[in-house]
């Protein structure tokens, strides 16, 4: 009887090793030791293709596209056309499958991890906050930030009333008992976060929808004042804020559908414009009976 | 009876696990008390042999008594092997079933008071401890018990003084193990505390994970977890090391119990006072004897720790359940909150004060800032939750007095955090009425424009969509969840909006359909963009727990309050363009 327990026991053993291969075995991102940086905070992509895994269609599809430093670039198309990929791909936290994505004229493959995240801030419409005091949370931007340096991110990213709202202020503790923070307040937290970083490249991730107005207002004017003198890549959800960038790509199935500025693609007739038609009419849609 | 109920509450047991349980009892019992059986053949044996000849006629009995011996070894080993491991394994299945079946039954509000590291350990951690405790620790250490008391009682009618002998060292190890109950159950607590702890800060990492490496946080964070681990590990020591403590020396204890009989033995020996066949009895029983009474003192700490992992559980089992009659006696569809107050269990006051009247055919939109209390309203609707004071009806009928299940019925519900099954993307609308068939799917699924994606996919309607819809993007998940309701087509649907204006390239498109949706039924909505609402038929604006305001569009702007100052504020940043 013994033996058979033994087996049992082999079995699962052999099972649980099994999947701890599995991760043990997938490739980490290579890690360069050509130790290059970024000349300055300018982007190219050069025909880059990328696939998910298990994935035959490619979700990037052989883009091309270049931002000058301090250039402001939006993003748009339908859900699904790689615009989160896109800008996943520039902050390296994929590898592409062909071509290359450089900062600053290098290759970011060839920039040690942290180098580059010095260099990029990521502000995810879901960010997400760490369980640890307000104050450390925002310090994740820099480490060595002084009380009174994190507490001005926090002005900057229009925090201070979520701040005002709890008892212990900027020591409340996330994700303890009571303390709950709307989607829309983490991602001001979160743009406090990169404040402090202050990182040439700035990806911003739109909240597709946000709770309501007043948060909306704040996080608009937060990143408003964030992207001064930066360069950045926009994901823009909503089409009427991003009619001031110096270039919109437009991004279905995975390749660049059209480009230019905002008069040149409602003028060109083409997914644009169809886009910014179909926009304004939902604008002025009312949710009712009449419906229609 | 009166053993079964106790167990069942102490190892949170079915009606048939404990009875169960009682089997196994009585098989561990049988099987201890079996193995005792070749000392007595070898008592008779010696006994002949002592006497210098063993007749004839005996030898074909012992041949035949060895084999009836082996041959009951044997079955009670099946009979042990079959009350423990079979019925406690079905029982375990029972016991997850339970715990599921409670899980759904249980107001949804006591997830969002429990850590999830700390519920998914119980579920899955603590029901297979359950297990190896019931199918073998307790029945072992009863069984050892019983079977133990009966030898001792037998050695009692050979000879007292070398029975005493014998026996003495079984309550002093026992006594050992159990005055360390106190020590071990805070070593227990203290160890499970720890753990969760690790697991929680696994979780964290790994939710986390985008945000760590993007502020290159994750060498840090490591290194908490790293401390964390040690500390489970560190503990897991201690823990081990004062078990080993107790139990090791209750065993060095009973082991002292060959040598009391040995001296006792002799001594009497040579005062002439028992025979040598006696003393050669004793010396072979005691070596047999305290065999399983050893392996069930090893279980002795470990069940008491299951006492805390079996407190876990009997929190979720025996949580208050939404029950409620099974029969709709609604006229109409109105929906009505009376003086509605609700608070959450830790005294956090979330509506004071809300009144308000939803009418059939027609939309009513919930406003107001953010912890207003809109979504707890839209919950409270549908019974997610119940409410402290006042009533919430439908139709006239009080919702806190309907099945839950039942009551859902009656409902689409619409919400931004949908939640996708890692099926195909036919099965994950049909989700919204199980009886559907494949072209009443499609048909939702192309009211919902479900159909553009869906034709892009490579196995169309047949595609796996991984978990929970780990290869869709956030629009497409939306259109499923509206699909949903177009397939239920429930009187009454309780939508967010933001659900509606996902995507920008489908935004008019998906509004269309919503709008053929919602006819003719009762509609709560929360809505966050000010314009969307300018044509419903009633505003409800929450703040604070309370309703500030409630009206037409149109009576509202005149009011000049809350409403018309969001409008405004939603009008400027609309008009906001990024720089």
């Amino acid at each position: 009887m013994k033996v058979a327990y033994a087996g049992e026991a082999q079995m699962i053993v052999d099972d649980a090793l099994n999947r701890m291969y599995e991760i043990l075995e997938t490739e980490p991102l290579s890690e360069s030791k050509k130790n290059e940086k970024p000349q300055d905070s300018s982007i190219t992509l050069d025909n880059v293709i990328f696939a998910y895994e298990n994935s035959e269609v490619n979700a990037i599809d052989g883009i091309n596209l270049s931002v000058k430093a301090g250039e402001h670039i939006a993003l748009v198309g339908p859900s699904g056309g790689g615009k989160t990929t896109l800008a996943s791909l520039i902050a390296r936290f994929w590898d592409v499958k062909r071509g290359a994505v450089k900062i600053g004229g290098t290759d970011v493959r060839n920039i040690p991890s942290d180098e580059l995240m010095n260099y990029v801030s990521y502000v995810f419409q879901d960010s997400k906050l760490l369980k640890m005091s307000i104050m450390d949370n925002i310090r994740m931007g820099r480490p060595d930030a002084t009380d009174e340096e994190v507490m001005q991110a926090l002005r900057d990213a229009q925090c201070m009333d979520i701040i005002e709202k709890f008892p212990d202020g900027v020591n409340t503790m996330i994700g303890s008992k009571g303390i709950y923070v709307s989607g829309g307040e983490c991602q001001r937290l979160s743009i406090a976060r990169a404040f402090l970083k202050n990182a040439p490249v700035l990806i911003l991730d739109e909240a597709t929808a946000f709770a309501d107005p007043d948060n909306e207002r704040l996080v608009q004017q937060a990143f408003e004042k964030l992207s001064k003198d930066k360069t950045v890549i926009m994901i823009a959800h909503r089409l009427s804020t991003v009619t001031n960038a110096d270039c919109i790509y437009v991004l279905a199935d995975g390749k660049i559908a059209e480009s230019g500025k905002h008069s040149e693609l409602v003028a060109n007739n083409g997914i644009y414009s169809r886009m910014w038609n179909e926009y304004n009419k939902s604008v002025n849609r009312q949710v009712g009976k009449a419906g229609v | 009876m009166k053993l079964t109920e106790k167990l069942k509450h102490k190892y949170a047991l079915s009606d048939k696990g404990a009875k169960g349980m009682i089997k196994a009892f009585v098989a561990v019992t049988l099987a201890d008390l079996v193995l005792m059986l070749p000392v007595g053949l070898l008592y008779m044996l010696s006994s002949y042999l002592l006497d210098g000849d063993l007749p004839r006629e005996k030898f074909s009995f012992f041949i035949i008594a060895i084999i009836a011996v082996l041959a009951l070894i044997a079955l009670t080993a099946v009979f042990q092997y079959r009350s423990t491991f079979l019925s406690t394994y079905i029982e375990s299945g029972v016991r997850r079933r339970t715990l599921a079946e409670k899980l759904r039954k249980i107001p949804l509000s006591f997830f969002g008071k429990k850590d999830l590291a700390d519920l998914t350990n119980t579920i899955m951690g603590d029901c297979s401890l359950i297990e190896t405790g019931s199918s073998h620790w307790i029945p072992e250490l009863v069984g050892s018990i019983i079977s133990a008391a009966i030898v001792v009682i037998s050695l009692f009618f050979f000879d007292w003084r070398m029975a005493l002998a014998a026996v003495w060292v079984m309550p002093v190890a026992f006594i050992i193990v159990i005055s360390s109950r106190k020590v071990m159950s805070k070593v227990h607590d203290k160890t499970l505390k720890y753990r969760v702890e690790c697991l929680d800060g696994i979780q964290e990492g790994l939710e986390t994970l985008r945000d760590l490496r993007s502020y290159n946080m994750t060498d840090t964070y490591m290194e908490g977890l790293g401390k964390k681990i040690k500390a489970v590990e560190n503990h897991a020591i201690v823990a081990e090391f004062s078990n080993a403590a107790f139990v090791c020396s209750a065993q060095m204890i009973l082991k002292l119990g060959i040598g009391t009989v040995a001296v006792v033995g002799s001594s009497l020996l040579i005062k002439g006072e028992i025979s040598v066949l006696t003393f050669f009895m004793f010396l072979l029983v005691v070596t047999r004897m305290y065999e399983p009474f050893q392996i069930a003192l090893q279980n002795v700490s470990a069940i008491i720790s299951l006492d805390a992992n079996c407190r876990r559980m009997d929190e979720i089992l025996s949580h208050e359940e939404q029950t409620g009659s099974e029969t709709l006696d609604n006229k109409g569809y109105d929906i009505k909150f009376d003086h509605v107050a609700f608070s959450y269990k830790d005294g956090e006051q979330v509506l004071s004060d809300v009144s308000f009247t939803a009418k059939q055919g027609e939309v009513t939109a919930l406003i107001g800032p953010s912890g207003g209390g809109k979504t707890t309203v839209s919950r409270l609707a549908a019974r997610f939750w119940d409410n402290d004071k006042g009533t919430i009806t439908v139709g006239g009928m009080n919702v806190s007095k309907i099945d839950p299940e039942k009551l859902l019925s009656l409902y689409s519900i619409v919400f931004q955090d949908v939640t996708l099954f890692n099926n195909t993307v036919m099965e994950n609308i049909r989700i919204g009425k199980k009886d559907a068939t494949d072209e009443e799917v499609m048909t939702a699924a192309k009211l919902a424009h479900c159909e553009d994606f869906v034709e892009k996919m490579p196995e169309k309607w047949n595609s796996m969509i991984g978990e929970n819809g780990s290869e869709l993007s956030g629009g497409e998940r939306q259109r499923i969840s509206i699909a949903r309701a177009f397939l239920k087509d429930a009187p009454i649907i309780l939508m967010d909006e933001a659900t509606a204006s996902l995507d920008v390239d489908n935004e008019s498109l998906i509004q269309e359909s919503i709008s053929k949706l919602i006819r003719n039924k009762t509609v709560l909505i929360i809505a966050h963009r000010m314009r969307t609402v300018d044509g419903v038929d009633k505003i409800v604006v929450l703040k604070d727990g309370k309703v500030a305001e409630q009206g037409t569009p149109e009576e509202l702007r005149k009011a000049n309050g809350i409403y018309k100052h969001m409008a405004d504020m939603q009008l400027s940043s609309d008009r906001w363009k990024y720089q």
